[in-house]
């Protein structure tokens, strides 16, 4: 009898709870929290979800990033701190949470909104709480109705100060092969999309565009922007083969077509150093991390994003549904 | 050919979308490889002094690195039927190409450590990574037979390298394993920083010890083994932070042994050339050696052309089997699938483009009778006093055959008039020379006149009839590309769907239409100004300031009468300006927005040093200029600031207002302005080409 080497499974995303809170029948009833957490910005989204949830204590996340004035900010409880590196920026706001007693890591429920936390943060954050031991946390994720200015919403603002991986994701080079292949997750930000498949100009490009889509729409306008960036993305015919689709507000789904993506594109050539860059929504964001978490970090993957001066602290108008999901770490 | 078969020969772009044997089947070279004139011998791979070759955004240096790499070497070694080691003593060397970016040397700053610490860290990673990469050459080098009697003499020579800690390896499979183990525990160190704020590395070799050493090591295993340089090929070191490159211009002045470092970076990415060597800089030609791709194209127009047109047969050959050009005996040149724009004055085109109307209605004659009966309201203007003055000058400018003469006829009279002469001896003597040149086709002042300003009077005869301005043939895409193979691929690529779409049949029945090359080389313009959108803040400024340099350009153009002719250029001494337009200027040259303009005109007022430039020629159909570069425009420090700084707005405007009032009737300016100019510095200015 011959032992032949075994593939090792795929994470099964699909056991995790993704539940609507919010959508055509109005709110619905969920858990009550220890400890919510939110970033703020103009956006009537994270306000109305914000006012919804109920929770022993909640904290407004400020990011500089946003640009807000002083008197922009909420009375509420915040957390502002002067670092723009996710790292020490997250560190500062779950350690300082353990300290005073507010976050403890085997008792209590939380629950984080991550509409419009910063995505590198977002991902942080997530691999922070697991590696401090934390089994399960609710994330919750709103979509606007539409974007402002349609496609042309601009999101990121000044300049992209560059590109590398985000920290606690940077893989190892160790593993890495002699080619490089990056997925992109499609969002509608054309100028960070550019500015990555530029900075990683040697890379096979694959496309991971949010599809359903939050909004019939929104794919379209999505597409349209990653147009612009036709050249950076060397993907001149726009080539079918180089594209995938994953559900814009599902990160499990998302994460397990980034696994799909990932094991056939092992199995064309082992030889691999792969990275993953989530411009889509923070949904899709929040799949990339778990993606990384559970299967891409053996695999020595890193995900790198090109980090802007600032964000426009408002992009969507109104809350069209809003969705929970369960996140076992 | 392996790879895809794309639906358009030029679709890639870029030397990374090439697989191996797509770079080495698609390198073109405008000499022999061993002949001191060629590409590849200007990399100066063998030769032991370190070499930056650098280039702007597609001028081939990754091509040219990766073409010169071990792995296409063993490529060209199996096709001569050479072993690797006799191969790598015929090239005098073997290439390590490493790409900066794979690195991912953002990793190696912040997470609460300090600069030095962090450098520590990067110089060790380096050094495993380099010292890795050179095993892996050194273990393809090495056929059955040798490997065996020395494999060990080496693993044992390269442990004495490492400063402790050494590997106990006994071949070199393991001894890369091993040194692949340290890198891990390095990741994983770098990576957990970022969670426990500590980062207490274990470096078991300092700087330069395995780059250097691991080839001195390998070659004093055997005498058999010597012959030949470890060329390490540092690609992107734009990617490096300052403090990186100081750590990597240390290894190119610390340089020993059968080792040498070949950087390939972006122009504007050399950040320093300082070391850690008691903070001295190093020195071009004493330290290291410097190739610029695309000044060496620029500098050699004719080497250039041959090139391109090499790079874009081979890409037919290879990706267009269809195609009916080449160089394999087939007759048709590769210029000649192009349609060139018309030049010829006699030209029925030109008639068509003032849509066959008589004389008296074309856009050009009216401009001028308009402006002429204007000024008669105002008092008039020297020899013309009344309407029938004006008849007889319209009567003597008119060439109902000819719309392009009578075009520099009507311009002649403007420029006549800036300068106060008498118009109706002018349009006499227009005539007399303009009846001559028809008759006699012969050179002249007159035939001088028309060449110069021949691109600016159809430009505007193009606008007049609201038909967007032509842009093609082949030498006129090879100018726009600026010594950059890949502007040219992209100008073709945007053409060639351009005409696919327009159902042509590009290279293999026709020719290329005019318009979808002009709407190619409108969408290849476009392409490179949106690159600049996403440089955010200092992308911005130097959208701005092309932007209104285009604009005064354009004034200049589309002028009664143009100060200079086909002007995209400028000259600027080198201390005029404030300090935000001075480095806006050199952002921009560093983006290739604009390129400096070589041998130019010779400097005559010596005290001063002047900077001449141009706007690089792949945008200029943006703004419907000129690709044929003419006049040079002196900038004043006011026109200097009021471009270049972005905050200057309305200084701006009134320079454009100035502009636009010198160059249109009724000149209220100009007069004044020649008084300027007669008191300015005006060495570098275009002759006066109606000075007669």
């Amino acid at each position: 009898m011959t032992f032949s080497a075994i593939e090792p499974m795929a994470h099964d995303y699909g056991l995790y709870l993704r539940q609507e809170i919010f959508g055509a029948r109005g709110w619905q009833a969920t858990d009550t929290y220890d400890l919510f957490l939110s970033a703020f910005n103009l956006g009537e989204r994270t306000g109305e979800v914000y006012g919804r949830i109920e929770a022993t204590e909640k904290v407004w996340l400020i990011h500089g990033e946003y640009g807000l004035s002083g008197s922009e900010l909420p009375d509420d409880k915040k957390f502002e701190f002067a670092s723009t590196d996710e790292a020490i920026y997250c560190k500062a706001l779950i350690d300082g949470l353990l300290a005073n007693g507010n976050l403890d890591v085997s008792r209590t429920r939380l629950c984080i909104d991550i509409t419009g936390i910063l995505r590198p943060h977002l991902m942080f954050i997530t691999l922070y709480l697991k590696r401090l031991g934390i089994r399960v946390v609710d994330m919750l994720y709103a979509e606007p109705k539409h974007y402002a200015l349609k496609e042309k919403t601009p999101f990121s603002t000044g300049s992209i100060l560059e590109v590398r991986p985000v920290r606690g994701f940077e893989g190892a080079s160790s593993m890495r092969g002699g080619k490089d292949f990056l997925a992109i997750g499609m969002g509608y930000d054309d100028r960070l999309l550019a500015a990555v498949a530029e900075s990683k100009d040697k890379a096979e490009k694959h496309q991971v565009f949010g599809l359903p889509s939050l909004r019939a729409d929104m794919y379209q306008e999505s597409v349209l922007r990653s147009r612009r960036a036709a050249d950076e993305l060397g993907d001149p015919n726009f080539a079918e083969t180089h594209r995938s689709f994953a559900p814009a507000n599902d990160p499990f789904g998302t994460a397990s077509v980034l696994s799909e993506v990932i094991q056939q594109r092992l199995t064309r050539g082992c030889d691999t150093s792969l990275m993953l860059c989530p411009l889509g929504t923070k949904a899709q964001a929040l799949g990339f991390a778990l993606y990384h978490i559970f299967e891409g970090d053996p695999l020595g993957a890193r995900i790198v994003f090109p980090f802007s001066e600032g964000y426009s602290p408002k992009t969507g108008t109104g809350l069209a549904r809003a969705w929970l999901y369960r996140v076992e770490l | 050919m392996s790879g895809m078969t794309p639906s358009n020969p030029f679709s890639l772009t870029k030397a990374n979308d090439l697989s191996d044997d797509q770079i080495q089947e698609l390198w073109v070279d405008i000499a022999p490889a061993d002949s001191p004139d060629s590409l590849f011998s200007a990399g100066r791979f063998a030769s032991p002094m370190p070499t930056f070759i650098l280039g702007s955004k597609g001028s081939g240096k990754t091509h040219l690195m990766r073409y010169a790499s071990f792995a296409l070497q063993k490529k060209r070694f199996e096709k001569h039927r050479l072993g690797p080691l006799a191969g790598a003593r015929a090239d005098g060397y073997v290439g390590i190409y490493t790409l900066c970016s794979g690195l991912e040397t953002g990793r190696f700053q912040g997470k609460g450590q300090s600069e030095e610490a962090w450098l520590e860290v990067f110089s060790y990673y380096l050094e495993l990574s380099l010292g890795i990469a050179a095993l892996a050459v050194i273990d393809d080098l090495l056929v059955e037979d040798i490997q065996n009697s020395i494999e060990l003499r080496i693993c044992t020579a390269v442990s004495r390298l490492f400063d402790f800690d050494p590997p106990s390896a006994k071949d070199i499979g393991s001894l890369i394993d091993e040194l692949e183990r340290r890198r891990r525990e390095l990741d994983y160190q770098v990576n957990n920083a970022a969670f426990t704020g500590e980062l207490a590395p274990n470096i078991t070799a300092s700087r330069g010890r395995l780059i250097f050493g691991i080839p001195q090591a390998f070659q004093n295993c055997s005498s058999d083994l010597g012959g030949f340089l470890f060329a390490y090929q540092l690609d992107e070191l734009e990617n490096l932070t300052e403090a990186q490159q100081k750590h990597v211009n240390t290894l190119v002045r610390d340089r020993r042994g059968p080792a040498t470092l070949k950087i390939g970076a972006r122009q504007f990415g050399i950040k320093t050339h300082a070391t850690m060597s008691a903070g001295e800089e190093n020195i071009r030609d004493s330290e290291f050696e410097e190739l610029r791709l695309d000044l060496r194209f620029r500098r050699n127009e004719k080497t250039y052309r041959d090139l391109v047109a090499l790079l874009v047969e081979r890409r037919l050959q290879n990706f267009w089997p269809q195609s009916s050009t080449g160089l394999a005996g087939r007759s048709r040149r590769l210029s000649d699938w192009f349609e060139e724009p018309k030049r010829d004055p006699f030209d029925p085109f030109f008639v068509r483009l003032v849509k066959g109307v008589p004389s008296p209605q074309r856009p050009h004659m009216a401009r001028l009778r308009d402006a002429l009966a204007d000024q008669l309201s105002r008092g008039g203007v020297r020899g013309v006093r009344n309407d029938q003055d004006i008849q007889a000058i319209m009567s003597a400018v008119a060439v109902p055959d000819a719309p392009l003469l009578e075009k520099l006829n009507t311009l002649l009279i403007f420029n006549a008039w800036a300068k106060g002469l008498d118009l109706a001896q002018t349009a006499a003597s227009v005539r007399a020379d303009c009846e001559a040149f028809v008759s006699t086709k012969g050179a002249g002042r007159y035939r001088q006149k028309l060449d110069h300003y021949k691109s600016d009077l159809i430009a505007q005869m193009f606008r007049d009839g609201t038909f967007r301005y032509n842009y093609g043939g082949l030498d006129e895409f090879t100018r726009m590309s600026e010594g950059q193979p890949r502007a040219l691929i992209t100008l073709l690529k945007q053409t060639f769907d351009w005409a696919t779409f327009q159902g042509e049949r590009p290279f293999e029945a026709g020719s290329i239409s005019l318009d979808a090359e002009s709407k190619g080389a409108l969408a290849a313009a476009d392409w490179f100004y949106n690159n600049m959108r996403k440089a955010g803040g200092e992308g911005q400024a130097i959208l701005i300031a092309i932007d209104r340099l285009a604009e005064l350009f354009r004034i200049n153009r589309f002028a009664d009468n143009p100060i200079e002719c086909s002007l995209i250029g400028f000259s600027v001494s080198a201390r005029v300006g404030s300090e935000t337009s001075q480095r806006n200027l050199r952002l921009a040259l560093d983006h290739s927005f604009l390129v400096e303009i070589l041998g130019g005109q010779s400097e005559r007022n010596s005290e001063q040093v002047t900077g001449k430039f141009q706007l690089n020629r792949m945008l200029v159909p943006k703004w419907g200029l000129a690709t044929g570069r003419r006049g040079i425009k002196p900038l004043s420090e006011a026109e200097m600031n009021a471009i270049f700084d972005p905050r200057m707005g309305e200084a701006f405007e009134k320079v454009k207002a100035d502009w636009a009032s010198r160059m249109n009737a009724p000149f209220d300016r100009a007069r004044r302005a020649s008084k300027d100019m007669a008191t300015r510095d005006v060495g570098e200015s275009q002759d006066d080409l109606f000075g007669d």
